[in-house]
């Protein structure tokens, strides 16, 4: 099944977070909750979590792009 | 029935070994055998690079700043370039922020009017700038405004690490080794350079956990290193 990697809701109102740094590449195995990136505005860092089991098999956005709450930056299949 | 916390006291400490304990209380928390914690502790000076650094921000190479006794280390926190010290506490709240608040936003304002809550209690009219993150205090002297707290945090699985740093009564030329945040316009101050007889770290921490107390109607209760090894 495939799963979609987005970017939470982090802050009431805010919409936009850079992606700062992908933990994990293509092709690597990970679990449900795992960090597989980080995201960051000007004082805040967050981090993307798996949403499942499974490998990662596309990501979606690069390092240092700019994102939307809500958008889809990888994906996995579990 | 009002919401428990933890509080624990490293006081002057590595910022490594800080780090440390401040990794297995978030590892605890997220886990659900540990409670929400505010952590203290003091540091010996290290410049550290947060999420958003620039180089340019970091005036002198790694061997002039050990060679002054500073050392330098990368951080998982927001924000750019920052520096600890002695004479500065440094509180890292380790909680479920969504128990407190809506959204991370609403955190580090929450965050910020507790330091100037507490700065009150000083007489010092601490305030907030548009767009730049932190406590400010007008300078009268210069008309210029200084930053006297200092803020950056991190999220993992809904609980927080990280978090502000209160000049009580640092080396401020420690600040000129950097462009403090990166804000190249604006100026960096203490509470006791704004005339407070500089208080005891242990002072303004009680401070700082009765303004959080009295911020989210928590009530506290102190926990001792040694506990956090059974974590």
């Amino acid at each position: 099944m495939k799963y979609e990697i987005i970017v939470p809701e982090f802050a009431e109102g805010a919409e936009e977070i850079n992606i700062r740094q992908w933990m994990v590449a293509v092709g690597d195995t990970v679990k449900k909750g795992d960090n597989i990136a980080e995201a960051a505005t000007d004082k805040i860092a967050i981090y993307i979590e798996a949403p499942a089991d499974g490998k990662i098999t596309a990501i979606l956005a690069e390092e240092g792009d700019r994102t939307l709450v809500g958008q889809i930056v990888g994906e996995l299949e579990g | 029935m009002k919401k428990k916390l933890n509080w624990i006291d490293l006081g002057l400490t590595s910022y490594e070994m800080a780090f440390e304990i401040q990794e297995k209380l978030h590892q605890g928390c997220v886990a659900g055998v540990w409670e929400d914690t505010l952590l203290f502790q003091e540091n010996h000076p290290i410049i550290t690079l947060g999420r958003g650094s620039h180089e340019k921000n970091l005036l002198h190479t790694p061997e002039e700043l050990n060679a002054r006794g500073i050392d330098i280390t990368s951080v998982s926190r927001g924000g750019d370039i920052s520096y600890h010290g002695n004479g500065q506490l440094i509180i890292s709240p380790i909680l479920h922020f969504d128990g407190y608040v809506k959204g991370a936003h609403q955190y580090v304002r929450c965050l910020e009017q507790i330091v100037i809550n507490l700065l009150n209690t000083y007489c010092i009219p601490g305030k907030r700038i548009k767009g730049r993150s932190g406590v400010w205090v007008l300078d009268p002297q210069t008309g210029l405004d200084k930053k006297i707290a200092a803020l950056g945090i991190a999220v993992s699985h809904g609980v927080t690490l990280h978090g502000m740093s209160i000049n009580v009564n640092p080396d401020l030329s420690h600040f000129s080794l950097i462009i403090p945040c990166g804000i190249e316009d604006l100026g960096v101050t203490s509470m006791a350079e704004f005339g407070v007889v500089p208080p005891p770290l242990i002072e303004i921490r009680n401070a700082f956990i009765l303004a959080f107390n009295d911020m989210f109607g928590t009530q506290t209760a102190e926990r001792k290193i040694a506990e956090i090894n059974k974590i």
